[in-house]
């Protein structure tokens, strides 16, 4: 028999060496997992940290813009209200700092930075950026209790000039052809001590009832069959009738007479004349192709529209309603509103209606025994019935009228000789006080149109021969 | 003449230590890949969470820009990508029209990270007043 011997001492020496590389497997690998769940750990609790930072931030701006002063803070609570202040807060080992930088005016950049070390294997930081802006501010507008001119355009001719909307840069002018007006007139109105006509050469050959600008492009009603033209108005100094993207064709001959716009539904009102519906909804979802959704047949002509919620706000020609209102809620189903309008005395008609919230301004043609400004409350919908309205002599015809978007004041072209331009408050009006605060006097003839510009603060009065531009305050 | 090989008792334990100490040292593998894998998710979750934490600054920062920009001018259509700091942000094309009922959707990007906010504001004037602002999986409120 042979013997072999140390077999069992072999087994065991390699079952040792075995057992340490596994060991050692074991440890490196516990201890590499324990550090990177610490790790994750301390990151997951640092980043939250950091985010209290950017919190702190933005409610500090919440507050107040002006108290992001660009530095180097930490965030702290202080009476319940977040604060930066000091150079850093440190919480259980993790130190924050908030760094505030400015972009552009009233445009900050916040970067909130945490780090943390708790050991050679254990330390890191963390970094969260945004941006806040003072998007929270009031729009500013002047005190309209006084007024004063800013510049003017004087015509050589007498365009009688309607209407107006503008851009930041450029205001686009309806007028009568009549008189050897153009039509449509473009001005560059970023001085708007002096405003410059561009694009001489372009001229409509009808008058122009009224114009809207969305975004790029300008709707102009004019007098003709094509009663809707839509121009792409990208490069205004070169505006041409190339710059037509699409024609609306309004039922009746050449009775539009005003539009305005709800959602991408564009909404048309006109005479009555040749047959006309007095409203029309048209959707202008795709402006190369415009579509007729609804018509609505009333029994007289309807002047101007104004879009307040999901309703039209009409100035009109029936003696039984000055005032109509007509529900949009359906593009599709356009009908008398709940309440119709309303009815002024004696038969002068409505020309022009202003409004954006709680109350609409009604212009009308001067009558002996009327006044021809009247504001109705309507923050129950569609017409306050229980209060209001309330009425102002005007002296004349109130050709037009307009409000700024807050309500403040309201601005009536007239054909008073002496006050062209009329400033009223509108608190003091629904207060049943006197509301005229301010008025201007023109020598370039008549209060035809009235346009406040609340990219400018600014009223452009609209004459037989000028754009006059007026300014608050003395 | 046989030659026969006898098995003794202490050559068997041999063999018996040596796949014991196997078999523990696949136990243990075993058992240290779920704990390897389980702190390779967690560095996995912390990654993640920042991420996901400047996707959402992000998105705040478009807003920001997008509410700026719709009260200086109410005509501010928006459909924009925006580089920042750490990642991008996109404001969606703004919905509604004029002063009231406009609709402000914004989306933070973060390596692959998204995060976007629906934002409806009721009144631009005198100064924004923001009737929702939510936080969304999919915008509906904007055209894409």
């Amino acid at each position: 028999m042979h013997h072999r011997s140390g077999v069992l001492l072999l087994d065991i020496l390699i079952g040792i060496g075995v057992f340490s590389i596994i060991v050692g497997f074991i440890t490196s690998t516990l201890l590499f997992s324990l550090r990177s769940v610490t790790g994750s750990g301390d990151r997951v609790r640092a980043i939250y940290i950091t985010k209290r930072g950017i919190e702190a931030a933005r409610s500090v701006r919440d507050d107040n813009f002006a108290n992001l002063v660009p530095g180097i803070y930490g965030q702290r609570i202080q009476s319940g209200l977040w604060t930066l202040s000091g150079t850093g807060v440190t919480t259980d080992g993790f130190t924050t700092q908030v760094t505030i930088s400015n972009i552009s005016t009233d445009h900050m950049l916040i970067s909130a930075k945490t780090t943390w070390n708790f050991g050679k294997t254990r330390s890191g930081s963390v970094v969260v950026s945004t941006e806040l802006t003072n998007w929270r501010k009031l729009t500013p507008i002047g005190n309209w209790s006084s007024v004063a001119l800013d510049g003017s355009f004087i015509d050589a001719g007498t365009p009688l000039f309607n209407t107006a909307v503008d851009n930041d840069s450029y205001l686009f002018v309806g007028s009568e052809v009549s008189d050897g007006g153009d039509g449509l007139y473009v001005f560059d109105i970023s001085d708007t001590t002096n405003p410059t006509r561009v694009a001489t050469s372009f001229s409509i050959s009808d008058v122009v009832h009224d114009l809207l600008l969305v975004g790029n492009y300008l709707y102009v009603v004019q007098g003709n069959n094509s009663e809707v033209q839509i121009y792409d108005v990208t490069s205004p100094t070169t505006l041409s009738a190339a710059d037509i993207v699409e024609t609306v064709n309004v039922s009746g001959n050449s009775a539009a007479r005003s539009i305005d716009i709800l959602g991408n539904t564009l909404f048309v009102v006109t005479t009555g004349g040749g047959g006309a519906s007095e409203i029309s909804s048209f959707d202008v979802t795709d402006i190369n192709n415009v579509t007729a959704i609804d018509t609505y047949d009333d029994t007289g002509e309807y002047h101007w529209i104004k879009t307040v919620d999901n309703y039209a706000y009409i100035s009109s020609g029936l003696d039984a309603s000055e005032l109509r209102i007509i529900s949009v809620i359906n593009p599709a189903d356009l009908k008398l509103a709940s309440v119709p309008g309303a009815n002024l005395a004696d038969t002068p008609d409505a020309l022009s209606i202003a409004g954006y919230n709680k109350y609409v301004l009604l212009g009308r043609l001067s009558g002996a025994a009327t006044e021809e400004i009247i504001l109705y409350d309507i923050q129950t919908k569609p017409l306050t019935t229980a209060i209001g309205p309330w009425f102002l002599e005007a002296g004349g015809t109130a050709n037009s009228v307009d409000m700024d978007p807050g309500e403040t004041y309201g601005f009536v072209a007239s054909d008073l000789a002496s006050k062209e331009l009329r400033v009223l408050n509108i608190a003091d009006f629904a207060a049943g006080s006197p509301p005229e605060i301010a008025f201007y006097d023109t020598a370039t003839g008549e209060g035809r149109g009235v346009y406040y510009s609340w990219r400018h603060d600014r009223v452009f009065l609209l004459t037989n021969t000028a754009v006059v531009v007026i300014k608050p305050g003395s | 003449m046989k030659s026969c090989i006898k098995v003794t008792g202490k050559q068997r334990e041999g063999y018996i230590f040596l796949i014991t100490i196997l078999f523990i040292g696949i136990m243990a593998a075993t058992v240290l890949s779920a704990y390897l894998l389980l702190s390779i998710t967690a560095l996995q979750s912390s990654r993640s969470v920042e991420l996901s934490t400047q996707a959402l600054s992000n998105a705040y920062a478009c807003a920001d820009r997008a509410l700026q920009s719709l009260q200086d001018d109410f005509t501010y259509a928006g459909n924009i990508s925006v580089s920042l700091t750490n990642g991008t942000c996109k404001i969606y094309s703004l919905g509604g029209v004029g002063i009231k009922n406009r609709s402000v959707c914004t989306e933070g990007v973060v390596e692959n990270v998204k995060r976007k906010f629906e934002i409806m504001v009721k009144d631009l004037l005198p100064n924004i007043t923001i009737s929702s602002w939510k936080e969304v999986g999919t915008i509906t409120a904007c055209a894409l």
